[in-house]
């Protein structure tokens, strides 16, 4: 009798609240019809609006999206006389922001060295992300480009990420106040401050990858931007921890991983930037290095040619370790350890009326980079290698290094946008 | 025809001379009186207002009653009878992706925004603050400078969410004080 009760007033519980979920609710209802949407309503007193039951996904437009090509021909130097020539193309999809602040975005790359043939040597998956933004938050999820987001620099550091700018994980971006106190309510405009998260699976190559969790990387990033006289400034501090000890001089380390940024720049076209990054705190000696640059933007134009863009750029290792196999070290074979050297990295970005131009040079030895792993200095024939690429342009995305520190690598693009 | 029959037509001819030139003569006189307390009372404010002029009352059309309109609140009261002025505000923030500067036009019966940011946007969200309600929303294709025109009256709620970089990252700005 008793647990009839029960169950009776269990059944009504749930009878009334099936009833209170069918009743319109005050809430003014999303209209899935268009990018901009106007409500009737001018008081802020929100109308009563009978909410849909189902809501249809946003139509597919043809004005919902950008598609954008990139043609390009590029020389390559590795400063002993190994020149190569190829060709890419790159294709760039974006979807933009929807009636439900949705955005996606997915990037193809092929490329084909010259030669008769039409086959392309090289198909590249390069971004493939969907974002929800809300005007509080955002979150993404997919293959994503961090560089912009994880430091100020245009060629090395990003040291936490072993100096990868794309990795695949999920990323949550959220806009806070770093001081304590009582918020004034009149001053409810976003601050000059935020928190952004990474979860990465792994950032090993796709053959060594796996997405157990054993090999993952997390990153929080807390960022300022603010203004001094008339230097806008950014400052960055990230920090990152694996889950499991791969190697002792990266940042899949199992302790952690560190790095701070800054960016300085006046009259929006000239920055100077430098980031400091440790890739195991706990060996701080070995692991850490420091970048600085200079970026200067929007030149000038003389007739038909325009110079948009001009780096210079420099890797100083902090701290040497002749057992880092990441910085040229061997502690298997001793005898082959160098110490890593500082690098420079110059850029020069002109444009011929709608062509660009864009040389770049550097001295680059991928030091900090998963990409000076080999077999000697790993003693593992099992290993598969590379583990990750090198240095890329911040443009043209192609790693690229010299053949010694005393030559200059050498990479020329020729392309168009459209 | 007899004098009895004269005395009504009489007397509607010479109604113009008992009641002056326009029957309407004290409701345009109170009205006007409204309008220019009005204005001079949101003159109080702290906004920044264009300087108030009659252009708005000369370029009406002449005859009819707007000509009698204007000519009577000029001799009845001191101020000038003026229609609403657009009112002008600027609003800026720094934001961790990008600074933010809103320039709000209010026009009386609605509104327009120029925004203009240091970053590339690629959409925007208008929201009433006091109920969360988004008024007007579109995406961009990574644009320095958008223009939102909200058919709305402007109220002291309203703020935009600026969506920055290719995460679009929520940056927002109050457009009221």
């Amino acid at each position: 009798m008793r647990n009839s009760a029960l169950i009776l007033i269990g059944l009504l519980f749930a009878f009334q609240s099936a009833i209170a979920k069918a009743k319109p609710t005050p809430t003014p209802s999303v209209s899935p019809t268009d990018t901009t949407i106007a409500t009737d309503s001018v008081t802020p007193t929100p109308t009563p609006v009978k909410k849909a039951h189902w809501i249809p996904w946003p139509p597919i437009r043809e004005e919902a999206r950008t598609i954008t090509f990139s043609v390009n021909g590029a020389y390559y130097d590795d400063g002993d006389r190994r020149g190569s020539s190829f060709s890419f193309v790159d294709i760039k999809a974006i979807r933009k922001i929807d009636e439900y602040f949705v955005t996606g975005e997915g990037s193809i790359r092929f490329l084909s060295a010259t030669s008769t043939t039409d086959d392309a040597k090289q198909i590249d998956l390069r971004t493939a992300k969907v974002t929800l933004a809300e005007n509080w938050f955002s979150a993404s999820v997919g293959r994503m480009d961090v560089s912009e987001m994880l430091t100020t620099t245009r060629f090395f550091g990003r040291y936490p990420l072993m100096g990868l700018r794309r990795v695949t994980g999920a990323c949550l971006y959220l806009p806070v106040k770093f001081l304590v106190g009582i918020e004034d309510y009149r001053n409810v405009s976003s601050p000059p401050t935020a928190l952004t998260f990474w979860y990465l699976p792994n950032i090993f190559g796709d053959t060594t990858a796996n997405v157990s969790g054993t090999q993952s990387l997390f990153l929080a990033q807390a960022r300022a931007r603010f203004k001094v006289s008339k230097i806008q400034t950014v400052l960055l501090i990230n920090y990152g921890k694996s889950k499991s000890d791969f190697f002792n001089y990266s940042s899949i380390n199992g302790n952690g991983t560190f790095s701070t940024a800054a960016e300085f720049t006046v009259a929006n076209n000239y920055t100077a930037y430098g980031e400091f990054g440790i890739q195991n705190t706990s060996m701080t000696s070995g692991t850490s290095a420091f970048t600085y640059g200079v970026s200067l933007k929007r030149l000038g134009t003389f007739g038909p040619f325009s110079i948009d863009d001009l780096i210079f750029e420099m890797q100083v290792p902090v701290s040497k370790d002749l057992n880092n196999p990441f910085t040229g070290g061997d502690a298997v074979f001793p005898e082959l350890a160098v110490l890593p050297q500082s690098a420079l990295y110059i850029k020069l970005k002109a444009r011929i009326r709608g062509i660009f131009v864009e040389a770049d040079i550097t001295n680059n030895q991928n030091d900090f980079t998963f990409a000076d792993l080999n077999r000697l200095n790993t003693n593992s024939i099992n290993l598969p290698l590379p583990l990750g690429p090198g240095y890329e342009s911040d443009s043209t995305q192609i790693p690229f290094r010299s053949n010694s520190y005393d030559k200059y690598a050498m990479l020329i693009r020729v392309g168009i946008q459209f | 025809m007899r004098p009895s029959r004269l005395i009504p037509v009489l007397l509607l001819l010479a109604a113009p001379a008992f009641c002056g030139s326009d029957p309407f003569e004290n409701v345009i006189t109170k009205w006007a009186w409204a309008i220019n307390e009005l204005q001079s009372h949101r003159r109080e404010s702290p906004v920044t207002y264009p300087p108030v002029n009659s252009q708005s009352s000369q370029t009406a059309p002449s005859g009819g009653h707007h000509a009698v309109k204007n000519h009577k609140a000029e001799t009845t009261t001191t101020k000038p009878v003026d229609l609403p002025a657009p009112i002008k505000s600027t609003f800026k923030a720094n934001t961790a992706w990008t600074g933010i500067t809103a320039n709000v036009i209010d026009f009386g019966t609605h509104f327009t925004v120029d925004v203009t940011t240091d970053q590339p946007a690629n959409g925007w969200a208008l929201k009433r603050q006091s109920t969360k309600e988004i008024v007007l929303k579109g995406s961009l294709n990574n644009q320095f400078y958008f223009q939102i025109d909200c058919p709305e009256k402007f109220v002291r709620d309203y703020g935009i969410t600026v969506f920055i970089g290719d995460n679009s990252y929520p940056c927002f700005i109050q457009i009221f004080q």
